[in-house]
């Protein structure tokens, strides 16, 4: 507009006239066409549009084609989730089909902390509101409402109170942890709370995102401590660790099941994948051939053993089936029990805990020997510990020189106490040393100047082929964890000093489980066998899936030797008037072992010799089946032979387990005699009647009150009904007559002849016991009844004897 | 001038034998079962009658005859023109007398079908999408309710639906009748009212979680978002203002001075919502409509270059790295776990999409993964579920909306139309193929919605609104 002033006037300064030049050329300007009118315009921007499209496009085809993949993997990646589906761990049972461990669904209680404070701040808005209203329209209800209760408060406290715990760790997590959103209330909670915890979420609307179960599984242990250092435990993600459990654990647990889900942005699952699931493949279960009632009387002698005489670095033993190699029972004491491994349970180890307390050892200091302690009262001495055999092994000694023919029964050595070998002298246990002794004598007597010589005649060589075939340097491969590696002298270097200790087993160092191989291999026909634990194994239906057959790596020793073998072992414990590992009615065989733990003695300064008892036993001794070594590590008490602590054990096991193996008692007609017998019913009866009808029973009779009257028998003592020895004397009481009693002498100490006169003497009856009763060795080293205390007359005092001068 | 400005604005309108094709179809004899003519078709006649037309424009007389047929419902109507040319000749003596006469209503002319079944299609495609992408989200924000999203926007259809209707019946060109004194028009008053609404926002509006207040509540309607009623405040105030200072654009003052200056209340009412996606959307529409209506590319391009420039500095003194940063977490896999996490998302469902994608329905990044999936993120569920093939059948289908779009502005029969058509088309395609762009990680995430897609009730309303205009638009021009 105006275009007419460009010109008018030229004074106006410079900016007024370059305004009006600017507004002139811009007027020239807008007067010219555009070079692209509107339309164009309007297609240069559909163009832009189009171009910009093509853009767009070449990424959609990027993202959904060229780079898919990668992006589809991600994308899964983030959106699948998996659930496991836990395999049960398989059962473990004995041969009799007792459960001796065993798998339990538990489940973890979490408390998810984060999402429950969310929670309770809506719930609060919510009842704010609700207060608000009710504040609102108060006239219509009276009832003022309950103040506010945080979620939180609910959760914790009713938790606290079904899982019966302290709220504080939850009301810890709570306030002080909200960073995180799981807190593990408790875990392995049984199935009752589970569904008492679901019960309280249900009642108090609480949502599952607050608080949760989240399934497990727990292994228990129906007996607790028994047979514990063979079957082991699980750790907490129940992997096995020790014994069976670890060394079965690939059979055991199973293969885990995976669910696939599909998940949303908050972790929430969506849907399954129907063509993802593995279901899971439940564990295999063990059937072992260790008996549980076997092992259960084995672990009862071992422990009494061991308070008994003081052991102090634990005892063991073993009981094989010698034709198979199944272990029968195999137990260490003190064990621990499996339902709580981490507790420490021996005594001894208690004391020592306690002692480093009160000397003010720091904490970690405990901590450490606490870790020490426990470690070792997992171990299986039986298998993972090695020990100087002694004795024992002697009896393999004599087994390598009948095969060899190198002697006969009849070979004969001297023996004077000592004998020199490659200028070192050996001493013998007896200082004045046996004399000349043949073979049956020279292993009765466990006399070492003999099998100095016997091992010498055999030479290194053949010791050594034998050493190696009955299993000494090898692993026996027994079926389970940590078995140790014997320590022995190698073939080049056993000089003849070396030979003569081997020779009678305090020289290589083996582990109990070798020992009582070869003893199988003595008495089977000479066969070594495998040894083992499982017997079979299940799947979860039952069905078998494995069979563990009888292992015979080698023929060792002939027939022939075995037999001779045989009787050897079974003179040894019939020798002499009985053995402490006797047993009426059994044929049992066996050889007593005192080891002298030199390498402690060495290491030590020689100050303080410590033995190691051992005893293996045979049974029965006609068709050898039961094969038992018994261990204790280091007895303080007075006595340390192996025939008086170790003997015990084999005597007492064997009493009590053998029927239950089915190896019933077949009785001379000398043991028959001191067999027991039950006393009649003679009350009522006359005097004379009654007397004949005891001794028709083998009783004598004892009256009280007038025999000759007319009075009938008004009581006995024992009274008819108890097993009482043959011979023994009841008190027959007549009419009236009142109870008598008598003070108990004190026979321990006394030889069986001195006892049965003391007791006798003072109107009692006499039981004697101990394998070795009848050995006039013998000394009475226990009675049932105190000595002083008053008793009725005729009362049966139980006497323990033992014949403790063995040496051996 | 007023030569000048008719003959730029109906010069190309109305040739005189630019209803020569047209004849043939009345020679028909049963006209009511006609098709509307094929875009190709419409194109070539239009061609035809632009040569016509530049011809005619030295022609006094072809002009005086052109003139005559201005707003003439033989133009909209060809229906109904009678055979007899004296009755036409009537007609056209009657339309002469007041040749601008606009009526509120008008029931003339004939709706572009293609524009209508195009933005049908897109509508139906955009809820259903919603639809699916919504549930989880809808469950979370509604009170349980998986519904609740697609329920009201249902609703905002239908009632953008029947808005859409009543604007069609609308004359559109009641939007620039100037009142007789103080020379105000509809738009006038329509922008004056978006920018009071916009600047309230501030004083009265909802305050968002990172600050931003762009919700008004109103009593009885509920929540709304003013800035998607000043997009179309702006779109018809430009039009109008173009169209009446249309030969003057190619000056400096009415070119640039003047709409600069409009845009100064309309660019601060939007900046203090701190809504930055609108601001841009209206800073292109501005700078669009402006091109196509005939600023001075000499001057406007220095201008727009030197304030594309000066807000790059401001905005990098401000604050520092910004658009660094904004430009770095455009890859997904710059930062997964917070800054660039919706991107990563939405690549993660573009690229399980494929070439066919999981199917309708089975989007698993729409479960709480891809924040915003029912707002600005439906196009990556849509591609997650119906794969390459689903997202390029979306983007075609807004190509040819624009396509269609910029048709009727060019076939409307006064530069007005022309321009609103034009605004209207452009800021619909223009949103659509940035928040595309956003979703495919292509440019920095906006916060530009996908019309007739995303979630948003104000939004959808004024879209089918607009697009109610353009088919009023439409029926006045030489479409069919």
């Amino acid at each position: 507009m105006g275009n007419n002033s460009a010109n008018k006037r030229n004074d106006q300064g410079f900016f007024k006239r370059l305004w009006e030049l600017i507004k002139k050329k811009d007027l020239e300007e807008a007067e010219k066409k555009p070079i692209i009118g509107y339309r164009g315009r309007q297609i240069l921007v559909l163009c832009c549009i189009l171009g910009f499209s093509v853009f767009v496009g070449y990424h959609l085809l990027k993202f959904t084609v060229l780079d898919g993949d990668k992006w589809r993997e991600l994308a899964n990646t983030q959106q699948t989730g998996q659930h496991v589906i836990m395999a049960n761990r398989g059962s473990i049972y004995d041969a009799n089909g007792t459960v001796l461990a065993q798998s339990s669904a538990v489940w973890n209680v979490i408390f998810a902390q984060n999402t429950t404070q969310k929670q309770s701040e809506d719930w609060e808005k919510d009842y704010n509101r609700r207060k608000e209203e009710w504040e609102n329209n108060s006239d219509t209800s009276k009832e003022p409402m309950e103040p506010f209760k945080p979620l939180s408060d609910t959760i914790i406290d009713g938790l606290a109170e079904i899982l019966e715990i302290s709220p504080d760790g939850m009301r810890d997590a709570y306030n002080n942890d909200q960073a995180h959103n799981y807190y593990i209330v408790k875990s392995k909670v049984e199935k009752p709370q589970v569904t008492m915890i679901n019960d309280f979420l249900a009642k108090n609307y609480i949502s599952s995102d607050c608080v949760y179960t989240e399934q497990s599984s727990k292994r228990y242990y129906p007996n607790g401590s028994l047979a514990s250092n063979v079957i082991g435990f699980t750790d907490y993600k129940g992997e096995g660790v020790y014994g069976l459990e670890a060394y079965y654990d690939d059979y055991l647990k199973g293969t885990d099941g995976k669910a696939f889900y599909r998940k949303d942005g908050t972790g929430r699952l969506v849907e399954y994948e129907n063509d993802k699931y593995f279901s899971a493949v439940d564990g295999y279960s063990l059937v072992l051939t260790l008996d549980e009632v076997l092992q259960h009387y084995l672990e009862k002698n071992l422990e009494q053993c061991i308070s008994q005489h003081s052991v102090i670095n634990r005892a063991c033993g073993i009981i094989m089936n010698c034709k198979t190699g199944g272990v029968l029972a195999m137990a260490t004491s003190p064990s621990y029990d499996l339902n709580e491994p981490s507790t420490i349970y021996s005594d001894l180890d208690k004391q020592k805990l306690a002692q480093m307390e009160k000397e003010g050892k720091s904490e970690d200091e405990i901590a450490a020997e606490e870790a020490v302690l426990r470690e070792g009262q997992w171990k299986n001495k039986a298998v993972t510990e090695l020990y100087y055999p002694g004795s024992v092994f002697k009896s393999v000694t004599t087994a390598m020189a009948l095969d060899e023919e190198v002697i006969n029964m009849d070979t004969t050595f001297d023996c004077a106490g000592v004998y020199n070998v490659a200028g070192t002298d050996i001493h013998c246990w007896s200082l004045g040393g046996h004399g000349s002794l043949n073979l049956q004598e020279g292993i009765t007597k466990s006399c070492n100047p003999y099998f100095i010589q016997v091992g010498l005649a055999l030479g290194v060589d053949k010791f050594f082929n034998y050493f190696e075939s009955f299993g000494f340097t090898e692993p026996t491969g027994i079926d389970l964890p940590g078995e140790a590696q014997s320590l022995y002298v190698q073939r080049s270097k056993m000089g003849p000093v070396e030979l003569a200790t081997s020779a009678f087993g305090q020289t290589n160092k083996i582990t109990p489980i070798q020992m009582c191989t070869a003893y199988c291999a003595l008495v089977n026909g000479g066969y070594l066998v495998t040894p083992h634990l499982v017997d079979k194994v299940l799947d979860s239906d039952g069905n078998v899936i494995e069979t563990k057959e009888t292992q015979i790596k080698r023929q060792v020793i002939s027939e022939d030797t075995s037999k001779q073998m045989r009787d050897i072992l079974e003179t040894i414990v019939a020798q002499n008037g009985g053995h402490n590992a006797y047993i009426a009615g059994y044929r049992i065989g066996g050889k007593t072992g005192t080891a002298e733990k030199i390498d402690e003695y060495n290491a030590t300064g020689r100050t303080k010799m410590t033995y190691i008892s051992t005893m293996a036993a045979v049974v029965p001794m006609d068709d050898p089946q039961i094969v038992m070594l018994v261990l204790a590590d280091t007895p303080t008490g007075p006595e340390y032979y192996g025939s008086a602590v170790a003997a015990p054990v084999i005597s007492a096991v064997f009493k009590e387990g053998l029927e239950h193996l089915g190896l019933y008692p077949t009785y001379t007609a000398e043991e028959q005699a001191k067999m027991d017998a039950v006393v009649p019913w003679v009350i009522g009866d006359m005097s004379m009647y009654a007397e004949s009808n005891l001794t028709a029973n083998n009783f004598k009779a004892k009256f009280v009150g007038d025999a000759n009257s007319e009075a009938t028998v008004s009581a006995t003592y024992p009274p008819s009904g108890a097993s009482i020895p043959k011979g023994s004397t009841v008190v027959v009481y007549l009419g009236d007559a009142q109870t008598e009693y008598g003070s108990v002498p004190d026979v321990l100490g006394m030889s069986a002849a001195e006892a049965n006169e003391a007791i006798t003497n003072a109107g009692f009856n006499i039981k004697l016991t101990g394998g070795a009763a009848a050995n006039t060795d013998a000394k009475a080293t226990a009675q049932s009844y105190e000595a002083g205390s008053s008793q009725p007359l005729g009362t049966v005092i139980e006497v323990t004897f033992q014949a403790s001068s063995f040496g051996d | 001038m007023q030569q000048s400005r008719n003959v730029s604005e109906r010069g190309r309108q109305a040739p005189p034998r630019a209803s020569a094709p047209r004849s043939n179809g009345r020679t028909r004899p049963a006209p009511q079962t006609q098709r509307p003519r094929s875009a190709v078709k419409n194109v070539q006649n239009a061609n035809a009658a632009r040569v016509k037309a530049r011809r005619s424009a030295a022609d006094p007389r072809a002009e005086a005859r052109m003139r005559t047929s201005v707003g003439s419902s033989a133009a909209v109507k060809p229906r109904k023109v009678p055979k007899d040319p004296s009755d036409k000749l009537k007609r056209k003596k009657k339309k002469e007398k007041d040749p601008n006469r606009i009526r509120f209503f008008s029931f003339e002319g004939r709706v572009d079908i293609p524009m209508l079944i195009i933005t049908l299609v897109l509508l139906a495609i955009g809820i259903t999408m919603m639809f699916s992408a919504s549930p989880a989200y809808s469950y979370i924000d509604n009170q349980g309710d998986s519904y609740g999203y697609v329920t009201r926007q249902m609703t905002a259809a239908v009632i953008g639906l029947v808005g859409m209707t009543c604007l069609t019946l609308f004359d559109y060109r009641f939007l620039r009748f100037e009142s007789k004194h103080l020379h105000i028009t509809a738009a006038h008053i329509f922008l004056v009212i978006c920018i009071i609404m916009n600047a309230m926002c501030y004083f009265v509006g909802i305050e968002a979680v990172g600050g931003q207040k762009r919700w008004l509540q109103i009593p009885i309607m509920g929540q709304f978002q003013p800035s998607d009623f000043l997009k179309v405040a702006l779109i018809i105030f430009m039009a109008y203002y173009i169209h009446k200072h249309s030969d003057k654009m190619r000056t400096f003052k009415y070119g640039i001075l003047k709409p600069l200056l409009i845009m100064v209340p309309v660019a601060a009412s939007v900046v203090v919502q701190k809504h930055l996606s609108c601001l841009l959307i209206i800073f292109m529409i501005f700078a669009v409509l402006l091109f196509v209506g005939g600023v001075n590319m000499k001057q406007a391009v220095p201008l727009a270059v030197g304030f594309v420039l000066i807000v790059y500095f401001v905005v990098s003194v401000v604050q520092v790295g910004y658009f660094q940063q904004r430009i770095e977490y455009m890859d997904p896999l710059s930062d997964p776990g917070d800054q660039s996490y919706q991107n990563f998302q939405s690549a993660l469902a573009i690229g399980s999409g494929g070439v066919w994608g999981k199917g309708f329905g089975n989007s698993s990044q729409k479960y709480n993964y891809l924040p915003e999936a029912q707002n600005d993120f439906v196009f990556a569920i849509l591609v997650e579920e119906f794969g390459f093939v689903g997202g390029v059948f979306v983007i075609v289908l807004f190509i040819i909306f624009i396509m269609r779009g910029l048709y009727v502005a060019r076939k409307a029969e006064d530069k007005f139309g022309c321009l609103m058509a034009t605004g209207i088309t452009f800021q619909i395609g223009v949103q659509a193929l940035l928040n595309i762009a956003v979703n495919l990680c292509c440019i920095p995430n906006t916060g530009v919605s996908l019309p007739f897609f995303s979630y948003g009730g104000t939004a959808l309303v004024l879209q089918l609104w607009e697009i109610g205009l353009l088919l009023s638009i439409s029926k006045r021009a030489r479409v069919n």
